[in-house]
């Protein structure tokens, strides 16, 4: 009786050993810079208060993502960019990077600039331009929103390693005075297209999206204002047309062969 | 004569032995490497010794993984279910998991495990997560990072809402238009 007793007091005990054992430790630290990529930077960067072993672990990220929802204010939000471009481990080369840049400041904007020459995956908010992430030549994929009419995009962009291109709200431009903005057929790989609530600065009224390698084109577009599209992607698989209160007049140079889907969706406003 | 499935003799952490489908076992890098390159796992005599993070029961819950995935023609659907069963597991058997699977260099468990841990890592305190992890707080001076939260929705939301997936998943040609007043 009383052995059995200490028997199941000895087994508590061991239960308890185990729960106390730091199972996480046991991983190496590629694996555990691995888990905090997931992570939002700023959940990421703050596992730094966990424990010495997780100090400097966020240094090797290669992935930043600095959402601006994550912070109260812009000065804070600056300041944590900052504190993370300056004290990240810069012999690791930075994969893929997500900034809300829309007020850096010029300081930021040093430590910005020299990243954007070589990440491949870049994802970026602005309300002013920087011209340098239009001629990257290891751009693989860009996400570039801002605000309406404040970014022109340069009327050839020099991109040829890129593959996924998602723009908002930028004005397309023409080579000087042309009518027709050819802005995307130097990106040779270019596979993905969306173009979001994005211009056409005038003069110019068609665009031509010459691109061999782009199976997805996706167009949305609030405005009563419209231009005509000429595509010329033989291997467009997915097309999708979204317009309200216009209606963009799509034609085509090849006949598109390989179309899967196509989605084309209209909404207009009846005055009565 | 009766053709028999290949199988190759694989030694966990317990140095016990044990018999596994080839091709099951194949799935990992590591096992397969120790096959091809140096002949191992064919008798029992030359077992393929598994790296130590590896325990008979980390070794049969990956085979379960292997088991699952290798079989065709299943839907993306299914496997994305079977993941997401897979791991809801308590943490420490999550970490262990991930540290078999990264010796083993079975690289789509360890994205699998890896992904569940950063999940229950968002959101919680430095506390919490020591906690959970059972973390030694050594930290003898505060470290101090400039970030403060507050969970406002921004302009990144919406634009993503916005540019969101559209759902549709058809094979024809849809034209829907509104009219309204």
């Amino acid at each position: 009786m009383i052995g059995l007793k200490t028997r199941t007091k000895k087994k508590q005990n061991t239960i308890r050993e185990k729960d106390k054992r730091d199972f996480l430790s046991a991983l190496p630290d590629d694996v555990l810079v691995y888990i905090i990529h997931f992570l939002n930077t700023a959940t990421a960067v703050r596992t730094s208060l966990l424990s010495k072993r997780w100090n400097n672990l966020w240094k090797s990220l290669t992935t930043l993502s600095f959402r601006r929802r994550h912070f109260k204010n812009r000065v804070s939000y600056n300041q944590f960019v900052h504190h993370v471009l300056s004290h990240r481990d810069t012999s690791i080369r930075l994969h893929r990077l997500d900034l809300k840049a829309c007020t850096v400041t010029q300081e930021l904007l040093n430590h910005i600039t020299p990243l954007l020459h070589y990440v491949p995956h870049l994802r970026i908010y602005l309300d002013y331009s920087i011209p340098v992430i239009f001629s990257s030549p290891s751009l693989t994929s860009l996400t570039l929103s801002c605000t309406p009419g404040i970014l022109k995009l340069p009327s050839s962009l020099e991109l040829p390693a890129l593959r996924t291109l998602n723009l908002t709200n930028v004005a397309i431009t023409a080579k000087d005075g042309d009518e027709c903005a050819e802005p995307f057929s130097s990106c040779f790989l270019l596979n993905s297209l969306d173009l979001l609530g994005c211009s056409l600065s005038k003069p110019a009224k068609v665009l031509s999206i010459s691109n061999p390698n782009l199976s997805r084109f996706t167009i949305k577009r609030h405005s009563e204002v419209s231009y005509k599209i000429v595509l010329s992607t033989p291997n467009l698989t997915h097309l999708a047309i979204r317009n309200w209160l216009t209606f963009h007049e799509v034609s085509s140079t090849c006949d598109l062969a390989l179309l899967e889907e196509a989605n084309i969706e209209i909404t207009m406003r009846v005055l009565l | 004569m009766k053709m028999m499935k290949p199988y190759v003799w694989l030694q966990t952490s317990d140095d016990s032995i044990q018999q596994v489908e080839q091709e099951i076992a194949m799935f990992c890098p590591l096992i397969c490497q120790e096959i091809i390159q140096k002949g191992m796992g064919s008798s029992k005599n030359c077992a393929i010794c598994l790296p130590q993070q590896v325990s008979p029961a980390m070794l049969s819950l990956i085979l379960d993984y292997c088991r699952f995935h290798q079989v065709p023609g299943r839907s993306n659907k299914e496997r994305k279910s079977y993941d997401e069963k897979f791991v809801r597991i308590d943490t420490e058997r999550l970490c262990e998991l991930t540290s078999a699977a990264d010796s083993l260099q079975l690289k789509p468990l360890v994205d699998l495990t890896s992904r569940a841990l950063a999940r229950i890592i968002e959101g919680k305190t430095p506390e919490e997560i020591r906690d959970i992890f059972h973390l030694p707080d050594d930290l003898t001076e505060n470290v101090e990072v400039e970030e403060e939260h507050v969970d406002d929705r921004s302009v990144d939301d919406l634009l993503s809402f916005i540019n969101g997936n559209d759902g549709g998943k058809l094979n024809i040609l849809t034209i829907l238009i509104f009219v309204f007043t």
